[in-house]
């Protein structure tokens, strides 16, 4: 299992993965991007299960990551970690081809549940 | 619900569930030594735009910026690099701004969180009034959340 967390601010990336720990998935691989460019690299290079990523982010933020990837026709599992929240983010996060939105603050039963839909 | 009602309840749910850390609204005589009137400190800024335009900032005592560090990065007291203080500012300013944003009517957009980081500093937000400063009070160390709205 590989998940790929993307965030520009290493702080939160350590508290995603933690989480990502606390939920479960103890053994899972884990690799790091701090913008989309980075993301974008990173899904080609190493196939992850799954795109954790935050939405505001230089460079590349992560709806534009995430449309990059779909234009590029890659399906990979994606889901955003932001502290950005509101419904029609929710709605354009969805129509991108996002399998959920994780608003912060977070819990780890947040993440138990939408990875557990996602990765089983 | 108030501007600093929205922001109280914001703070407390950022530090209750990222950081494991009790924080509490101080009352205004309190207030009159917090972080934003003056001494050394650590001040997030993000900007908000769209159907409300305006600032959030966090000024963090030094203190505080070190405990909130060393909570989000797991580290042993005292030991926070720079960067990491810098970071884990940043981040806890675009988390309480960012709830902040989701509480607006009107499509808006965030910036990426800027950090200063010193004594003696003044923040200013040509064309915007304060709208709301709250101070907070975590562990004896301190942290007032300004709001600016542009007009």
């Amino acid at each position: 299992m590989k998940i790929l967390v993307v965030d520009d601010s290493k702080a939160m990336r350590m508290i995603v993965i933690r989480n990502i720990r606390q939920a479960g998935y103890e053994s899972c691989e884990v690799k790091e991007g701090n913008n989309g460019v980075e993301g974008l690299a990173a899904v080609k290079e190493w196939s992850p299960d799954l795109v954790l990523s935050d939405w505001n982010m230089p460079e590349m933020n992560g709806i534009q990551f995430l449309q990059q990837l779909r234009a590029e026709g890659n399906q990979v599992k994606f889901g955003f970690v932001t502290s950005e929240g509101t419904q029609d983010m929710r709605q354009l996060a969805a129509s991108s081809g996002a399998s959920f939105l994780i608003a912060k603050p977070f819990t780890v039963d947040d993440f138990k549940q939408h990875l557990a839909q996602v990765l089983g | 619900m108030s501007y600093e009602e929205q922001i109280e309840k914001i703070v407390g749910d950022v530090w209750t569930s990222m950081l494991g850390l009790e924080i509490h609204k101080v009352s205004d005589e309190a207030s009159q030594t917090a972080p934003d009137k003056g001494g050394s400190a650590f001040c997030g800024c993000v900007h908000i735009t769209g159907g409300w335009e305006g600032v959030v900032a966090l000024y963090l005592s030094d203190n505080l910026a070190s405990t909130c560090t060393e909570s989000m990065f797991a580290l042993d007291p005292g030991t926070a690099s720079e960067t990491e203080l810098r970071d884990a500012v940043g981040e806890l300013t675009n988390m309480v701004g960012g709830n902040f944003k989701s509480t607006l009517d009107g499509a808006c957009s965030l910036s990426i969180p800027s950090v200063i980081e010193g004594g003696g500093f003044q923040l200013s937000n040509p064309g915007c009034s304060t709208v709301s400063r709250s101070v907070f009070d975590c562990q004896g160390k301190t942290m007032s959340v300004i709001v600016q709205k542009k007009g």
